[in-house]
């Protein structure tokens, strides 16, 4: 990694315009604790943000960051948790996210809202658009206004232009810039720079290096912990709603942010009995992956390559927007923008153009949206079932029902779905049940390699021991399984072998007796295994 | 109808929380029957309910039906078709040029009517499929541009009267005698139907099997009066209108093409959740495609009816008949959302709409007031039907 552009004010920090002194902190938790429907998300939490500086804030999938964040920004209104929030001294009681905004907190998404159709101007300052007489848009102030807060943050863009040519960094920017106003305290950036190329992430956090000048604090929320070493000054590691860890120095301390992030206990649970390795079925090479339909920015998924196995269960590893599932979308022929490389499938043929092509050649996929690509809502579970394999109990046209309900109440037997019916709609079952369905809807086309994307996610803990279950009653000789799962336990528990993935490319490779540790630092790009 | 349900032991008493939404729809559109029958009964010195009116409503109800059916198959796929109208007048308007002016027999107009309206529908297939414009856009387009087709072609003109031979399509009758068989000969199939279904499903628990001996005897005591209504309307004017049995065979047909069908079971999947259905390998492309053929079909077929019974083609012929066949549908409990719907239903929606206009026009209400009724009750069914349908 290069050396950061702003080295120097990390450590001292400028104690300038408007901050009353040093050591006052501008955000302060005291002991906070919150908990959803008897689910304790986060428990006694307390920190404190000095004035002009950057924290890093890190941890797992589920750790508490954005519950955390959101209480900061009165997205989580006051008095739906327990314990203080103070601002610059001062305790807040958030109502609502407009209170955090007039108190100088400045909240910026992992995803923008904005409309790729309006100016840029209207996206900065949409809902607080200058008005003429309250009704009409004063175009000329708007105008003023937009140019002013770019020139502020050094962005060089038209805010007139529609916002949807602009890249995303100068979205970003631009939405940051318009959010900012003098009062602005502390900014909060959530994963920041996962749109964003490697200079463009440079760039803005030079600019959030300006704004230390003003006396501006900065929470930087990430998976990256390169980006956290570089730029933050201090750290905090959040494990399972808890403070794991506060690191005064960021510099040099990824493995302890790593152990603090997964905890020390290295899990040990009954691991599967590796299987015999047979005929390859599935083989990627070098393969790249783009948002678009045109292989323009920087690629998704860049140069990714393995074999899978009949009787092999390959688990891929990663932090959320790593690439797995376009990968997998990828290899399923369900991926919308542009592909390059090869995939060849167990029968010689090439990259699958669509996910009938797929199935056709013997890929299956069950898919991690389960709601938007999965289940069939106000169809029976008899037809989820069957979609996609309808043609393999009907004859020419017509559905022979007898076999198709033959078919589906074996699969029901064999899965165990309750209850145990096929005249029932899906969105009646619960999560694990119609995890199940979709399971049988992935076999019933026969594949020899069958792709689980976060197969027990929303599933509960007795549905995720079953669904294993059957997925390692499954992999047979003819059978690979490509297992993506963001929990650790579960990938290195089920796989007979593991690859992780960070920032698009596969970062290591591991047998089933890797550790929390080792995953972990290879999910976050530290080099050396 | 949200009491709260008394927990004393079902005295089995009739509860109609327990009924599926078909099944309440059902009720309700037979609910509505009886009242409007009675009502324009008794508005109308007693003329509504006597053999020669109900044949008048069913010949102006089939071409309704027939287009229902069709728009019922595309907005199941979660599509829409507003060209009906004109693409049936267009197709019309063939036929009437074909036999009056061409002196063509009549059997080669109405195959040259099928096959142009298979190219219209065909064509709007095309651009929705291909270039993914929404089906809205694109049928909006050919209700312009299909009426215009139609009127350049006739100079605006009507032209008729066409041969005999293609009036008869319409206009003739079964005689009374042979339509009272075939009334009986297809209430003995349907009843043989339903007992060997029920006869199949022996295995199951009692309570099950008691609730489909009930469901099947509610059933065939609905089919019996509709049939018996029929016989009774057939045999004591001239016999079933040939129109009727047109638009019962493409009922029949469609009905089983989306239920015994694996194109039917795709449509359906494909209307519920588009991006599902594809991940899940169904070729949605062509289904819809198949949707948008299957609809110039009844183009070609309604074009042909609607000019053998005027015995013409008029310039006005199949005005508004999409949204006739829309509502119709709709009333019939599809869904404009996709995935609900069924043939059945939208044909006796049709129905419906036919007997309120026939009913409204033997009340001598103007055309003007027979439209504003029409669009109440059209609103009235949707709420209705989202009242019935919702989720629990």
């Amino acid at each position: 990694m290069s050396s950061p552009p702003q080295a120097d004010t990390a450590g001292v920090p400028d104690a300038g315009a408007g901050t009353a002194g040093t050591g006052r902190p501008v955000l302060r938790f005291h002991q906070v604790s919150k908990s959803f429907s008897g689910v304790t998300v986060l428990s006694d939490v307390s920190w404190d943000l000095a004035p002009a500086t950057t924290l890093g804030l890190v941890g797992e999938n589920g750790a508490g960051k954005s519950t955390l964040m959101k209480i900061v920004a009165g997205i989580h209104p006051s008095g739906s948790y327990e314990g203080e929030v103070e601002v610059a001294g001062e305790t807040a009681a958030f109502a609502h996210p407009t209170d955090a905004l007039h108190a100088g907190i400045v909240y910026v998404p992992q995803e923008l809202m904005f409309s790729p159709g309006l100016s840029l101007a209207e996206n900065m300052f949409a809902g607080r658009l200058p008005k003429r007489m309250g009704i009409v848009v004063d175009r000329d102030r708007l105008h003023r206004q937009s140019v002013d807060a770019l020139q502020g943050f050094g962005v060089d863009a038209d805010p007139r232009r529609p916002a949807g040519e602009s890249s995303p960094a100068t979205q970003r920017l631009a939405m940051i810039a318009a959010a900012l106003s003098e009062t602005a305290k502390v900014l909060i950036l959530d994963e920041p720079t996962a749109s964003l190329t490697e200079p463009e992430a440079e760039r803005l956090f030079e600019h959030v290096a300006g704004l230390h000048r003003r006396g501006v604090s900065c929470i930087h929320i990430t998976h990256r912990l390169d980006e956290v070493e570089q730029y933050a000054d201090r750290v905090v590691v959040l494990r399972n709603g808890k403070v794991a860890a506060q690191l005064e120095e960021a510099r040099g301390a990824r493995p302890q942010m790593v152990r603090a992030m997964i905890g020390r206990d290295p899990a040990t649970v009954a691991h599967r009995e590796p299987g015999e390795r047979h005929d390859r079925v599935l083989s990627v090479r070098d393969l790249r992956i783009w948002e678009r339909r045109r292989p323009d920015g920087r690629p998704r998924v860049d140069g990714v390559g393995f074999d899978l196995h009949g009787g092999e269960i390959l688990g891929v590893y990663g932090l959320v927007g790593a690439g797995r599932t376009e990968m997998a979308k990828a290899i399923f022929g369900a991926w919308p923008g542009h592909v390059e490389g090869s995939v060849e499938l167990a029968d010689g043929s090439g990259t699958p153009t669509s996910p009938r092509d797929a199935m056709a050649h013997g890929v299956a996929m069950l898919p991690e949206d389960r709601k938007v690509n999965g289940i069939i809502a106000g169809q029976t579970v008899r037809a989820n079932m069957s979609a996609g394999s309808v043609g393999a109990v009907s004859r020419s046209g017509l559905l022979d029902r007898a076999a198709e309900h033959k078919r589906n109440q074996a699969y029901i037997e064999d899965l165990d779905v309750r209850p145990p019916r096929l005249d029932v709609t899906i969105e009646t079952l619960s999560g694990g049940n119609q995890q199940k369905v979709l399971l049988a809807r992935c076999l019933a086309a026969h594949p020899s390699v069958l792709i689980l994307d976060e197969p027990t996610v929303g599933v509960d803990v007795g549905a995720r021991f079953e669904i294993f279950r059957i997925i390692r009653e499954l992999t047979d000789s003819s059978r690979g399984v490509l297992l993506i799962s963001s929990d650790i336990a579960e990938v290195t528990t089920e796989s007979d072998r593991i690859l992780v993935m960070y920032k698009g490319r596969i970062t290591g490779e591991f047998g089933p007796d890797a550790t929390r540790a080792q995953l972990m630092a290879a999910a976050t790009g530290v080099t050396q295994s | 109808m949200d009491k709260p349900t008394t927990t004393e032991p079902a005295r089995r008493r009739f509860d109609i929380s327990r009924l599926s939404g078909p099944q309440r729809l059902a009720i309700s559109l037979g609910v509505v029957f009886v009242i409007l029958a009675i009502f324009f009964h008794l508005q109308t010195d007693e003329v509504f309910f006597t053999p020669r009116n109900l044949s008048l409503l069913l010949r102006q109800a089939s071409i309704v039906a027939v287009l229902a059916a069709g728009a019922c198959v595309l907005m199941v796929m979660r599509e829409i078709d507003l060209s009906a109208g004109s693409a049936v007048f267009l197709c019309g308007v063939s036929t009437a040029i074909l036999t009056v002016q061409m002196g063509l027999p009549t059997p080669v107009a109405v195959l040259a009517a099928i096959v142009l309206g298979v190219v219209l529908g065909t064509w709007q297939g095309f651009w929705v499929v291909r270039f993914g414009i929404p089906s809205f856009i694109v049928t909006l387009a050919g209700l312009l541009a299909f009426r215009g087709a139609g009127l350049l072609w006739t100079n605006s003109s009507t032209i008729g009267p066409v041969p005999t031979g293609l009036q008869s399509l319409s206009e003739t009758f079964i005689p009374p005698g042979s339509s009272i068989t075939i009334i009986i000969v297809v209430f003995a199939l349907l009843g043989g139907l339903a007992m060997r279904k029920l006869f199949g499903r022996r295995g199951e628990p009692m309570e099950m099997r008691r609730e489909d001996i009930t469901r099947t005897a509610v059933q065939m005591c609905v089919v019996a009066v509709g049939l018996g209504l029929l016989a009774w309307a057939a045999g004591g004017f001239l016999g079933i209108p040939l129109t009727l049995i047109w638009a019962v065979v493409v009922g029949v047909v469609l009905w089983f093409v989306m239920s015994r069908t694996t194109f039917g079971r795709n449509a359906y999947l494909i209307g519920s959740n588009r991006e599902a259905a594809e991940f899940a390998g169904i070729n949605v492309k062509k289904h819809i495609f198949g949707g948008f053929l299957i609809m110039g079909v009844l183009y070609g077929v309604g074009g042909v009816l609607l000019t053998a019974r005027l015995a013409a083609a008029t310039p006005s012929a199949g005005t508004n008949l999409e949204l006739d066949a829309i509502a119709a549908a709709v009333i019939g409990g599809t869904a404009l959302t996709g995935g609900v719907g069924t043939i059945p239903g939208a044909m006796i929606g049709a129905l419906l709409l036919a007997t309120i206009d026939n009913g409204m026009s033997l009340m001598n209400v103007s055309s003007s007031a027979q439209q504003i009724v029409k669009g109440l009750v059209l609103l009235g069914a949707l709420g209705v039907n989202a009242y019935l349908l919702r989720r629990r």
